[in-house]
């Protein structure tokens, strides 16, 4: 456990002093302000995004947009890009025996690592979803937010329904870093760490847009991405947020496990 | 002696696959089995009804217009196909919910009762995507233009023109 912890905190330090973390942590920030400030310069709404329709009525509906832009496109890469390289790395360096010869054993390194790409996902979302409420907040207005069932939700309740949103799609985030730092175990490579869950993230946004397939659709990590559709809608629903956090936390258990039991396996012996 | 060894030190990884197969097959079995109601004439209608009534009086309050009753008893109708002219009139109750499945092609139809005591009746065109959430757009000549201006002489989006609504499923 105290490896553990030690090897954490090396890790905590590796990736803040990377500039690509920086870059993408700094972009997390900045990119809300720059759409949310393009959004007041223009006529013209998102209309084909959920809660774009009302980004000129009031500025709870922009973190909603941003939030369904990223986690169709943008987020599986964000989070593969640290998380795929994060055991990669070592190899890319050649430093896993020098690691290995530490007191810290695997299990405390994989630990490590795993908890140190985790904490990188859940600031990464926290980031960019407290910086488009706040863009949204300050550049449109706090009027009342237009839910899906047509009725006012009032300011104080939007912020917390927001906020919630984004909460949500943590278990899908972290499913994403599970499954990055799985490749990144895999392949060890940090390229193919970062592409193959991106790609699989795509190739499941398009698989939720197939029509009858529904019980696949249910176990995709990215039905985890919609599930807050029901904090919106004047009777509120919470069970996709309860079946797709379910099968999000099936895929970290399970991307971990294996990842865990092929580092254990590994012979380094040989190279 | 060494085929059985190998198989031994495979075994761990197969299994967590198999495993993990298992418990995502489980939870999609527990997901169906749980009584969703899914994509349907009857679920839209019960959900375009209330959402346009909101919409209706989000619009006059956008408008500034103080009467809101005049859409408390908006109900509607979905069925899917059927080529229902946007606007047209129908006798209310003369079509009844059907269809089923996410995707274009959805017809709702508002049945509204008019100030003047009539029943008017909008033909909203659905697109239904399979998470359940769709947008309903509604006849131009009769809900008014894409943007309307409110008193204070801002442009905001039409409620009625286009809305979006999301289905338990």
């Amino acid at each position: 456990m105290r490896h553990a912890l030690t090897a954490y905190r090396w890790e905590l330090e590796k990736l803040t002093a990377q500039w690509r973390v920086r870059a993408v942590l700094g972009v997390a920030v900045a990119a809300p302000w720059l759409f949310v400030a393009v959004l007041r310069m223009q006529d013209a709404v998102p209309a084909d995004t959920l809660f774009g329709r009302w980004v000129h009525l009031t500025g709870f509906a922009a973190p909603l947009v941003v939030l369904v832009f990223t986690t169709q496109y943008a987020l599986p890469l964000a989070i593969s890009l640290v998380a795929g390289d994060v055991f990669a790395a070592e190899d890319r360096y050649g430093t896993w025996k020098m690691l290995l010869t530490r007191s810290a054993g695997r299990g405390a390194l994989f630990a490590g690592k795993a908890l140190a790409a985790g904490t990188y996902t859940v600031v990464l979302v926290a980031l960019l979803g407290l910086s488009s409420l706040a863009a949204g907040v300050v550049v449109l207005g706090h009027d009342p937010l237009v839910g899906l069932s047509g009725t006012l939700i009032t300011a104080g309740t939007a912020t917390g329904l927001v906020l919630a949103a984004w909460a949500s799609v943590l278990p899908a985030a972290l499913g994403f870093a599970a499954l990055a730092m799985l490749c990144s175990v895999a392949t060890r490579n940090g390229p193919a760490g970062i592409i193959v869950p991106t790609l699989v993230g795509l190739l499941m946004q398009l698989g939720s847009f197939v029509n009858g397939v529904d019980p696949l659709r249910r176990v995709l990590l990215t039905a985890n991405f919609d599930a807050w559709h029901g904090l919106f809608t004047a009777h509120r629903f919470y069970q996709p947020l309860v079946t797709t956090g379910l099968v999000s936390a099936t895929y970290l258990v399970a991307c971990l496990g294996i990842g865990y039991l092929l580092l254990h396996r590994r012979d380094f012996a040989e190279g | 002696m060494s085929g059985i060894r190998r198989s031994s030190t495979r075994s761990p990884l197969a299994r967590a696959a198999t495993r993990m197969t298992v418990l995502l097959a489980g939870i999609a079995l527990l997901a169906t089995g749980c009584g969703t109601s899914g994509i349907t004439g009857a679920s839209l209608a019960a959900n375009v009804g209330p959402t346009f009534r909101n919409m209706y009086r989000l619009q006059q309050r956008l408008l500034g217009d103080a009467d809101q009753s005049t859409a408390d008893n908006a109900w509607a109708r979905c069925f899917r196909g059927g080529a229902v002219k946007p606007g047209a009139t129908a006798v209310p109750g003369s079509t009844r919910n059907s269809g089923s499945g996410a995707g274009t092609g959805w017809t709702c139809l508002v049945h509204w009762p008019a100030p003047d005591g009539h029943t008017q009746t909008l033909g909203y065109e659905l697109s239904v995507q399979p998470n359940g959430c769709y947008t309903a757009q509604g006849p131009s000549g009769y809900v008014g233009q894409q943007d309307i201006r409110t008193p204070e002489g801002k442009t905001v989006t039409n409620p009625l023109f286009e809305f979006d609504g999301c289905l338990t499923i």
